[in-house]
């Protein structure tokens, strides 16, 4: 849902009375009324805010938004001049009111579009100036239609009419590498139709929560860059979520929030189901907390499923860590691969060695294999990106690293 | 020692409309009356910042009339608005439709003044006066300074009135009247023109400040058959004299006529401030007048030697 909006007003400069609340919804939460279902209190002190809801010229035609006191007001105010008015100019703000620690940023484009129809409205012809009456129940249908339905078609007269609807904000997709998996939550292949992009389409069958987003893009032949905006596509419609590669020399370790699995009933009983083998018994969830608490950063799945062996009976481990990844209650500890000598750095054959690893054209190994440990020389890399990047398994690119020097490997 | 910055407050104050922003942009903002007609409502106090006379700084406090905010002026607001205010000028419009409302919120002014600012000088406009037909005019402005009279004796505030108009030369001569009561030094202006009169054997002499061309001070001799309106009458011409030489992308610098009656010279007499010498006519020269006809190149360099002197007097006035 969106946040509540708790007042929507009208407010004008009146060429005598000065800034003035014309229309409020609901009656008395701006304003004092003696309308019998008014608020017995306004909301907030106008008087103390008239200035910045009916502002001088230069803070006109932007959004304007307003703390005071508990609430959060999010306004637009319009300034027209024209020789027209007695004053020479004609100044109205749309204010929305919401609670002070509400985020209302999914309003703003309504907001903006809601003062600028009004601009031209009166601009045309006069609506605003001349027709007050059916303002105040247009206002009124705003704020009831938004608050209950979260879009809201208004007829103002024969010709023109209020159309707004609210659209959920999400944050920008986090940037994802290329040896990150994606995996499904929804069931894709129901949403597509033949008027998604190509790419897409064909990228959509191999999101299996197996294949990292490099590996898709190779088996579809497609551009890395585009699968790549594909995917963070689908994770900004919480389509995919993204996990690592599975293997069994992973390592993963307890977040905090294993404190929730602990005291949640139902994410308990989702993991047990979706844990368990096929035809197996349903794990009891101490076990299953016991399990994830066992996991640390000086041990590798294998080594834990080696000792673990008897508690891990009748559970599939990859769904296991998948959930626990998911859910945020483990973390994946990468390996960086570190370089610590290149031999005594007063042997000659050494400082070659290191000169030669760092030139472009070096014949250290293969073509692939000088790229990397460009890459590598620079800065850390974690062995995910190296196995991704080389197509190799982590046992080959430990061998790989230890030809051309000693290595250490850090957790983190 | 350097005189240091002096600071005076003016607030303007009257009903929504009544005049305050046209009267403001035409003195010091070089707007003429017809241009004033496009200027929109001022919201709630717009403070200008104006340099008078070298080192004197006006702080006008141009308050907006609307209900809403003169409501605020005198209760959230008052101290803010009523301290340290040296001068207010209030504004009444002759067509408004609610005088004795008028007089009601000058009245308030006043005690905010009585309690904030007790030494503030108060000026009272009755502007728009071209709006009334001639004959009623003195009618018109008696009678509205009966009653404010009356109402200022309450609080102990003497009251200086004016009639005055956008369209007329009586703007100038209320503005003149105001400033001059910020300088302290007044006298010290004034014998001081009346001593460079003499010497220059001038009918007349006039002080005028450089930007708003409002009259400072004059020394004037034999002044029985002159129109005693004159004085803000120049100011008008000149200024509108030099709006139409910086329309041709020139500035005013000096000026010298030369006709029958007299013979008239402006010119800069600091940075700060224009002379105007008027010369009589060549018969009423005395007979032991050291000055000849065709020499108002003497008088230009009277002024030069007098310079000094009155930027001593500008640098002194801070004290």
């Amino acid at each position: 849902g969106f946040v509540p909006i708790l007042s929507c007003f009208y407010a004008v400069f009146h060429p005598t009375e000065g800034p003035r609340v014309e229309v409020q919804v609901p009656p008395g939460s701006i304003t004092e009324s003696d309308d019998p279902t008014a608020f017995e209190e306004p909301l907030l002190d106008f008087d103390s805010i008239k200035n910045y809801i009916i502002p001088k010229e230069p803070l006109c035609d932007r959004m304007l938004i307003l703390k005071c006191g508990a609430y959060r007001i999010v306004s637009h105010p319009m300034h027209i001049s024209n020789p027209r008015y007695p004053r020479n100019f004609f100044l109205f703000n749309f204010c929305f009111v919401f609670y002070g620690d509400d985020e209302p940023t999914p309003y703003f484009p309504i907001i903006k579009e809601l003062a600028q129809m009004f601009c031209t409205l009166e601009e045309q012809s006069q609506f605003l100036t001349n027709r007050k009456s059916s303002l105040s129940s247009a206002i009124e249908q705003v704020f009831e239609d938004l608050n209950h339905y979260y879009e809201c078609m208004i007829p103002l007269d024969s010709a023109n009419k209020i159309n707004l609807k609210l659209f959920p904000l999400y944050a920008p997709p986090e940037e994802i590498k290329s040896y990150h998996v994606p995996i499904t939550t929804v069931q894709l292949k129901r949403l597509t139709d033949p008027n998604w992009d190509p790419t897409m389409r064909r990228i959509l069958g191999l999101i299996d929560g197996v294949s990292s987003v490099k590996r898709i893009a190779d088996l579809a032949d497609a551009d890395y860059s585009i699968v790549k905006k594909c995917i963070q596509h689908l994770m900004y419609y919480d389509c995919v979520l993204i996990i690592d590669i599975f293997q069994f020399s992973n390592r993963y370790a307890c977040t905090p929030d294993i404190e929730l699995f602990a005291t949640d009933d139902a994410m308990q009983a989702e993991c047990a189901s979706y844990v368990a083998s096929p035809g197996a018994p349903v794990t009891s969830p101490v076990s299953l907390l016991w399990l994830y608490r066992s996991l640390h950063h000086g041990i590798s799945v294998r080594e834990w499923a080696t000792h673990q062996k008897d508690k891990l009976y009748g559970i599939d481990i990859r769904r296991f860590i998948t959930f626990g990844f998911i859910k945020r209650i483990i973390y994946r500890v990468h390996s960086h691969a570190v370089l610590s000598s290149v031999g005594d750095v007063r042997d000659e054959d050494a400082e070659d060695r290191l000169r030669r690893m760092s030139q472009k054209s070096s014949t250290v190994g293969a073509p692939d294999e000088n790229a990397i440990f460009q890459r590598l020389l620079k800065g850390p890399r974690s062995m995910d990106w190296i196995c991704s990047e080389l197509n190799i398994s982590q046992k080959e690119a430990v061998e790989l690293l230890q030809r051309h020097g000693e290595w250490i490997f850090v957790h983190a | 020692m350097t005189a240091t910055s002096s600071r005076r407050k003016l607030l303007l104050m009257g009903r929504s409309g009544s005049g305050k922003s046209s009267m403001r942009s035409i003195i010091f903002s070089n707007y003429s009356a017809y241009d004033t007609r496009r200027l929109g409502a001022t919201m709630d106090v717009e403070h200008s910042n104006l340099r008078f006379l070298g080192n004197m700084t006006l702080n006008l406090w141009d308050c907006a009339g609307q209900d809403a905010f003169m409501e605020t002026y005198f209760t959230t607001q008052k101290d803010h608005i009523f301290r340290m205010v040296e001068v207010l000028i209030h504004v009444f419009d002759v067509e408004s439709e609610e005088i004795s409302k008028d007089v009601e919120t000058f009245a308030l002014c006043l005690r905010q003044l009585s309690d904030y600012s007790p030494n503030a000088k108060i000026f009272v406009l009755i502007h728009k006066i071209d709006l009334v037909q001639p004959g009623k005019r003195e009618e018109v402005y008696s009678s509205m300074m009966q009653a404010l009279r009356e109402t200022s004796k309450v609080y102990g505030f003497p009251i200086q009135g004016y009639a005055t108009s956008i369209w007329d030369e009586s703007l100038y001569k209320a503005w003149s009247s105001i400033v001059c009561e910020l300088i302290p030094n007044m006298n010290a202006f004034e014998s001081h023109l009346q001593h460079f009169a003499k010497i220059s054997e001038a009918q007349e002499a006039i002080l005028f400040e450089k930007t708003t061309f409002l009259v400072i001070s004059h020394a004037s001799y034999k002044t029985a058959d002159m129109d005693p309106k004159r004085f803000e009458k120049i100011s008008n011409i000149i200024k509108t004299y030099k709006q139409s030489c910086s329309k041709m992308r020139s500035q005013f610098q000096s000026l010298q006529l030369r006709g029958p009656g007299c013979t008239i010279i402006i010119e800069n007499l600091t940075s700060n401030m224009f002379i105007m010498v008027i010369l009589p006519r060549l018969e009423v020269q005395r007979k032991e007048s050291h000055i000849n006809a065709g020499d108002e190149d003497i008088v230009s360099l009277n002024i030069k030697a007098a310079r000094k002197t009155f930027e001593r007097l500008e640098m002194d006035k801070a004290r």
